[in-house]
């Protein structure tokens, strides 16, 4: 039997489909019909819940900026050199075989889109909607496969297309891993070459032998400048294409095909050149430790999403600190070791090439502190993505089952207002809870979140424990009316009393690296990116104790160089942990943070005496002289430097010096460490995306030779990463110079 | 005297507001079919050059139910495909989006029936419903994007509507 209930007029009515001339009518019945009217009240409520839960604006998703870019090109009626012309209306997509030439051809007119994307990325301010749900999580295949069946659509005349595009979709950058066969080759190390030093241990000094003499260097050139439109000039949409065409085979600047991050944004790195050593200031390098990795994971971002990202994103020291390598552990109770390997330089061969490697002690999770985290985590709307608050639940939940019982965690969640979603508690069930319920939703008010979660960590400090904040962020902190200087002020002030501030960035478009990673420098903590499930088991899992634990603070470097073996030198990477040469023994000035089992690596690239100086440094017409005559002098004229590093305890406020002097057998890198050729392969990698000038012969398949000899075991396949992501660099990436 | 003029859009601009406007929900929607983003992204993108080799009058202002259709079409495409080439496992769609916080207000637990009422609704059900409260769409538009008649949309529509409403009846004291 029919009822009123089944009239679809009602539905169609509240959601206002009905045509003028039926609504008209159907309000006629309503008046007449009191059933009707009860029935339209009762259907409003289910009718609104459905518009509630199903928000249109779900979570803000883009396409790749090459994709865009691609369809911007199609917009303005460029043609579109990628396009098969034999199926008319598909392209091939990205990360097609013939990806590596088109993608010299793509980020044409890239003005125009940067402001458009930045637009775009503008995180959604609407009001806290709480959690919700959106697509099902349905299997992919069959219950559309029912629909196919129960719709008859004619298609649009152009959807004959082959299911062979499918193919083309699918194919991903997928890159075989290379086995390294060659490997075995090279691993034979001169042990004369490696000299391992425990702290304060003398040893024996190898005769020294002359570096090969330079035949010529490579000068550096003036780094190119993009020709491109500044970020912002191309609101208006046409005459933006193609600006950097060149009508000589689709050879674009090298910049034009670099990500343009949206509202990313990157501190400047500058390409630090040869410091010639005429002095003892010259002759002296001074820098902080940096065990950060983030910048590996958002290269690998980038280069993972078909673009080059941009230069000032790629640290070379964070890089090379992504990975670990076979450093002897100290002995003892000493918090870390140094070793150190010299060898020519792959791609400068008369120039020496000088590893400093530490190893920290590790601490087994048994004899781990108690820990007292909290984890303050941004739910504000920008988090809603699939990359974000999502993959923080995972990375938080991945933390907390590698906790123990003594270990407490507390929650604090920030948008437009703060939140305590959960009080300290060390009951695994409750943590795991309240990470599985948290929502997105509203704006973001980081400074408030700050301060409550310190508050708690006070509350619940556990003396001699590990005693952190855990910030877990897409950037966009807001530091509320009275600025980020107060904010820091307010991460020292907590630091001071043994609470420190570790940073986790999410996702991506909206990433403030700069901002990030000086208030997890400020708060004696570690920051990283976290873009896969991959990164988080391997920061969390992985590196837990690394993460958490903090075995010396304040770790500062300072290398004397020998004037009668070094005729200049340049530091790889450190561009922004530089010190002054008499901040080293000031034990007021913060320096970096070594975790349990961290491996932190230092290349310093010299140029030896008796070799032509690259042009960046120009030679002093008097002291050259006086340094001659000094070198005449040397006593130690054995040794290439002298390596000096101070740490602190994690609760001390005293540093104390290890010192180790270091000679060069002079080794070629043919025959150096597997783990010395890994890390030249990374630091080439970086400087190559760099566009360093310094850079010399290195090309990619250097870079893929090194990084094959010294793969070595890799028991958790992060070199084998490593390759794939150089293989993608190259089908992007830039011709060596 | 001089009539003001008003001046359509640029192709390139209008394609450039479709692009804005659609993108997002382009990738969602393609997503609920192909399961995983990566592919969802690509069939977004090629429906946006496929929009852009279009004549502007076949396509219709806005675009939406266009966009919609070949969309829907393409991933489609894709899942025959894999159906006979099932040596290509999809990727498993992972539900990226939180699931609500069990049992927080009363209002949360109403929305989460919604939830699970959508999950038990008919497949075909679903997909009206998510083009309807999900993407907006009007009745038109779905039909223009499925082919199903107007009047059997609203029918569909307003069963799901009900069936919701009975189970919060059934909720109630």
């Amino acid at each position: 039997m029919k009822t009123i209930e089944d009239d679809p007029r009602i539905t169609a009515y509240l959601l206002n489909e009905l045509p003028p001339r039926e609504r008209a009518a159907f309000e006629r019945e309503l008046e007449d019909d009191p059933a009707l009217a009860r029935a339209i009240e009762e259907f409003r409520e289910s009718a609104s819940l459905f518009n509630e839960a199903l928000p249109h604006e779900a979570a803000q998703l883009g396409l790749s900026l090459a994709q865009r870019e691609r369809i911007l090109r199609a917009a303005s009626g460029q043609p579109d050199p990628t396009h098969a012309p034999s199926r008319p209306g598909w392209a091939i997509t990205p990360f097609s075989p013939a990806w590596g030439w088109a993608g010299t051809l793509m980020l044409l007119g890239l003005g125009a889109w940067i402001w458009f994307a930045a637009e775009m990325l503008v995180p959604e301010q609407s009001a806290a909607r709480g959690t919700y749900k959106y697509a099902d999580g349905t299997p992919p295949d069959a219950p559309a496969m029912a629909m196919a069946d129960a719709a008859v659509v004619p298609p649009p005349e152009e959807e004959n297309l082959p299911p062979a595009t499918e193919d083309m979709l699918r194919s991903g950058a997928v890159v075989a891993t290379p086995e390294g066969g060659s490997a075995n080759e090279i691993a034979e190390i001169a042990p004369a070459d490696v000299i391992a030093a425990q702290s304060a241990s003398s040893f024996a000094v190898p005769p020294a032998a002359s570096p090969p003499l330079a035949t010529a260097v490579p000068r550096p050139q003036p780094e190119r400048r993009a020709s491109s439109a500044p970020a912002g000039s191309g609101t208006a949409g046409s005459g933006v294409a193609l600006s950097g065409y060149k009508d000589s085979g689709y050879r674009y600047d090298f910049d034009q095909r670099r990500a343009e991050a949206g509202n990313e944004a990157y501190a400047s790195i500058p390409h630090h050149g040869f410091r010639r050593v005429t002095d003892a200031a010259s002759a002296t390098s001074t820098f902080g430790a940096d065990v950060d990795t983030a910048a590996y994971a958002n290269v690998r971002r980038f280069l993972q999403d078909g673009q080059l990202p941009p230069k000032d994103a790629v640290r070379i020291e964070e890089l090379l600190n992504n990975f670990t390598y076979a450093y002897p552990a100290p002995k003892g109770r000493e918090p870390f070791a140094a070793s150190v390997e010299a060898a020519s330089a792959p791609w400068a061969p008369q120039h020496r090439l000088v590893r400093i490697g530490i190893r920290a002690r590790d601490i087994p999770p048994s004899a781990r502190p108690p820990m007292s985290l909290v984890f303050l985590v941004d739910v504000s709307g920008s988090m809603n993505s699939p990359a974000k608050l999502p993959l923080v639940q995972k990375s938080l939940r991945l933390l907390t089952q590698g906790l123990r019982e003594q270990d407490r965690v507390a929650l604090v969640t920030y948008a437009g207002a703060s939140r305590v979603a959960l009080d300290s508690t060390s009951d695994k069930r409750a943590i795991l809870a309240a990470i599985d319920g948290l929502g997105a939703g509203g704006s973001t008010n980081g400074e408030g979140g700050i301060r409550m979660a310190y508050q708690i960590a006070r509350s619940h400090f556990i003396d001699g424990g590990a005693n952190r904040v855990i910030l877990c962020t897409d950037g966009d902190f807001n530091v509320g009316t009275t600025g980020r200087d107060d904010l820091i002020a307010l991460i020292e002030h907590h630091r001071a009393s043994g609470v420190f501030l570790s940073v986790y960035g999410f996702g991506m478009g909206n990433l403030k690296e700069a901002t990030l990673e000086q208030l997890a420098n400020k708060g004696n903590g570690a920051y990283g990116y976290i873009d896969s499930y991959a990164e988080a088991q391997k920061t969390f899992v992985q590196n837990l104790a690394g993460t958490l634990v903090t075995v010396a603070k304040d770790v500062k470097f300072q290398v004397e160089f020998n004037p009668a073996r070094v005729a200049a030198w340049r530091l790889l990477g450190y561009e922004n942990r530089l010190l002054a040469r008499e901040d080293f023994n000031d034990d007021t000035k913060d320096a970096g943070e070594v975790g349990a089992g961290h491996t932190v690596t230092v290349l310093y690239e010299i140029v030896p005496v008796g070799t032509e100086v690259p042009a960046a440094a120009d030679a002093h017409r008097y002291l050259e002289e006086k340094q001659k005559s000094k070198i005449r002098n040397q006593k130690s004229d054995g040794e290439l430097l002298f390596l000096k590093v101070r740490h602190k305890l994690p609760d001390g406020d005293e540093s104390r010096l290890q010192t180790f002097p270091v000679a060069d057998a002079g080794g070629t890198w043919e025959k150096a460490s597997p783990d010395f050729q890994f890390a030249s392969s990374v630091a080439a990698f970086g400087m190559l995306l760099r566009e360093s000038p310094y850079a010399g012969t290195a090309d990619w398949d250097l870079v893929q030779r090194l990084a094959r000899a010294g793969k070595g075991e890799d028991p958790q396949g992060h070199r084998a990463e490593f390759l794939r992501l150089i293989e993608l660099a190259r089908s992007l990436g830039p011709e060596p110079r | 005297m001089m009539t003001p003029v008003v001046e359509e859009p640029s192709n390139e601009s209008w394609l450039r507001g479709a692009f804005q406007t659609y993108e997002s929900r382009l990738i969602h929607y393609a997503r609920q079919f192909v399961g995983d983003w990566e592919t969802a992204r690509d069939v977004a993108q090629d429906s946006f050059l496929k929009l852009c080799q279009q004549d502007r009058g076949k396509v219709g202002d806005p675009p939406g139910a266009w966009l919609y259709r070949v969309t829907r079409n393409r991933a489609l495409d894709i899942l025959r495909h894999r159906k006979r080439h099932p040596h290509q496992p999809a990727e498993t769609a992972e539900d990226f989006f939180p699931q609500p916080a069990p049992g927080n207000t009363a209002h949360d637990d109403r929305l989460a029936l919604v939830w699970e009422t959508l999950e038990k609704l008919p497949e075909q059900q679903r997909e009206v419903v998510r083009l309807k409260f999900l993407h907006g769409l009007s009745y038109k538009e779905i039909r223009q994007v499925t082919g199903l008649s107007e009047s059997n949309i609203g029918f569909i529509i307003h069963t799901a509507v009900r069936t919701l409403r009975g189970r919060l009846q059934g909720k109630q004291p």
